[in-house]
């Protein structure tokens, strides 16, 4: 995306920022908004994707909606403030996850990833916990 | 190894019995106050009545009472070091996340929102991560959101979960096979406040068209380029370019050589009585203990006998003729039945001032793993073909000598961590590992630090030099 381009976002999401400010004392920060796909602009869900958000996790792969962490915003996109900042609200793709998974020796390894998707691959095993180095430093431990 | 210690750092934990309570950190030493939302409902979580024994210096009663106190004694550690005008808000709770029998997520943690061009002389169209905007601007930059998302397993170590292996919830490090929550918080803490990019390194697509202030001190050493004039393509080439990414920061780079290790443990064997055992031996390092070099060790090499009625090598306490032989000397023990620190301490309660496991199985040598901080001496572990050389030296002895003499140092110069040019290195293994490539240090650091991919079991609570360069690297950035 381009400068402009996120401009052009930026006009979009300022509705959502207006949007939230204007309802979170009545709805609070849990309020949810979807960007329509025809239109691309935001409006409140419909019942069946209402029902579609309330199924999903946060992050979720299955619908691919992304939570934002401070407010919950669905999809959350560059805004563009009345001083010339950007901001833009994070969703769990940019979470550090640790996770830890014990060896057939009965050890346990812990690895740092980021995001949910990362962080399942590294529980199953797909992601190779840094235990061996390449340099100098041996890092698979055993306890006895 | 040694742990920071508690007194001074106490934190100013306060019961809380409901959700929503925000609780207020503000140590006497402290540069940023640090505000923890517990957003847990009332019963579980941080308010989780289960009755809970004291430990580790964590005086809580009740599981969630001590959830509480380590989370508040590590958000005191980097309170205590940060500094900012501006609150830090952690929405913080404990929660079920994701587990099995033999694998769990332990938390996740991250900044909620980025920021570019929220303040004169900051890098312009660049992600700052929403604490240090605020940090930078000297005032909150936007509408007083929480910075901070922190979660965190509260089943781990239940059936199902990682069954067995539960947080360690004493803040004094002494986690034995536990997992040590404080250390996880710190490192989780760390990538909130700052420590990531915001780039894509699987592709080297910038967030938004727009790099992190990480990726202006990001350099591939192949191009010579900072990743914020790469293009994606050689972003991406860098980011698994192994030893070819490094941190340009001065303030990291003027850490190097006070932190990190310059020279590869090592066990050098000789004196008259050393034969063909003579020579430098490849050592695994032990996750306990002082670390190898710091200082160098030299002594008579001792071997340690079986013992009658003993359970297995090293795993009682040593008999008088075992202590007499390995008094003030280097003790050789065999792999096995029991754990290496029962056998380093068993030494140590002993007299001797380094241990050398000997493996007693073939393969590569790898480290030596656990957790005591009252283990103070140096002990390294070497192969078994190793071993059987090394003990074949040892056969005419006395009781007190074997007129051959072992060395725990370190060979040669480079440093363990860093190019040749003396910046650290950054992790860039290949294949890409997603979500630890490129915002970790580099796993051949040594002394290990806080902020590499994988949690190692010796660090100190540290995250400043003389053992630590996360602090350096946050300065870097704008802390």
């Amino acid at each position: 995306m381009s400068k402009s381009s996120i401009g052009m976002a930026a006009s979009a999401t300022l509705t959502l920022a207006a949007l939230l400010g204007a309802s979170a004392a009545h709805a609070g920060p849990g309020m949810q908004v979807v960007k329509d796909p025809v239109t691309g602009e935001l409006r409140v869900p419909t019942p069946d994707e209402a029902k579609a958000l309330r199924a999903a996790k946060p992050g979720s792969a299955k619908t691919g909606m992304r939570r934002g962490l401070a407010t919950g915003a669905i999809n959350p996109q560059p805004v563009v403030h009345p001083n010339g900042m950007v901001s833009v609200e994070l969703d769990e793709d940019s979470m550090a996850y640790s996770v830890a998974r014990k060896n057939p020796d009965g050890s346990i390894s812990q690895v740092c990833v980021t995001g949910p998707k990362a962080a399942a691959r590294a529980m199953k095993g797909g992601t190779q916990l840094p235990e061996h180095t390449h340099v100098a430093k041996e890092q698979r431990y055993e306890e006895k | 190894m040694k742990r920071n210690k508690v007194v001074g750092l106490k934190p100013t934990a306060l019961a809380l019995s409901a959700a929503g309570c925000l609780l207020a950190l503000q140590p006497a030493q402290a540069a940023v106050q640090i505000i923890i939302n517990n957003i847990n409902a009332p019963g579980v979580g941080f308010n989780d009545t289960t009755a809970a024994a004291p430990v580790g210096g964590n005086p809580g009663t009740t599981l969630g009472a001590q959830r509480l106190f380590a989370f508040t004694y590590a958000a005191n550690l980097w309170g205590a070091t940060l500094t900012s005008n501006v609150p830090i808000v952690i929405n913080a709770q404990f929660t079920a996340l994701s587990c099995t029998a033999t694998s769990a997520t332990l938390g996740s943690a991250g900044a909620t929102r980025v920021y570019s061009d929220f303040a004169p002389g900051v890098k312009a169209a660049t992600w700052y991560s929403y604490a240090l905007a605020n940090k930078i601007n000297g005032a909150e930059v936007d509408d007083s959101a929480p910075q901070i998302n922190a979660r965190f397993n509260s089943n781990l170590g239940k059936t199902g979960c990682l069954t067995g292996t539960p947080f360690y919830l004493g803040v004094d490090g002494n986690h034995g096979t536990a997992v040590d929550f404080v250390e996880v918080l710190l490192h989780e803490m760390g990538h909130g406040i700052g420590f990531q990019t915001f780039t894509d390194g699987s592709t080297g697509a910038q967030f938004f068209n727009q790099p992190a202030v990480w990726d202006h001190f990001l350099l591939g050493t192949a191009t010579n380029k900072l990743w914020v004039n790469m293009t994606d393509a050689e972003r991406a080439a860098s980011a698994i370019s192994v030893n070819g990414l490094v941190w340009t920061g001065a303030n990291v780079t003027n850490a190097v050589p006070g932190v990190l290790r310059a020279g590869t443990a090592a066990l050098t064997v000789g004196g008259a009585a050393a034969g063909a055992a003579a020579g430098v031996y490849s050592v695994g390092e032990a996750s306990f203990g002082t670390p190898v070099g710091d200082p160098v060790v030299t002594g008579q090499i001792m071997p340690v006998a079986d013992q009658a009625g003993g359970t297995g090598p090293g795993c009682d306490p040593f008999n008088a003729l075992n202590a007499l032989a390995v008094k003030n000397n280097i003790a050789v023990i065999d792999r096995g039945v029991c754990g290496f620190v029962v056998k380093v301490k068993n030494a140590q309660n002993a007299g001797a001032i380094g241990v050398i496991i000997a493996d007693n199985q073939p393969g590569a040598v790898t480290g030596l793993g656990g957790s005591d901080p009252t283990i103070t001496i140096p002990a390294v572990r070497i192969t078994q073909a190793d071993g059987v050389k090394l003990k074949v030296s040892l056969t005419k002895r006395s009781r007190t000598a074997s007129g051959v003499i072992g060395t725990i140092g370190t060979v040669g110069t480079q440093i363990s961590g860093a190019d040749l040019l003396g910046r650290a290195l950054m992790y860039a293994p290949n294949p890409y590992q997603p979500g630890s490539s490129v915002s970790h240090f580099d796993t051949s650091a040594f002394r290990n630090q806080l902020m590499e991919p994988a949690i190692n079991g010796d660090l100190t609570q540290s995250v400043i030099p003389p053992k630590d360069m996360t602090f350096p690297l946050l300065k870097d950035i704008g802390w």
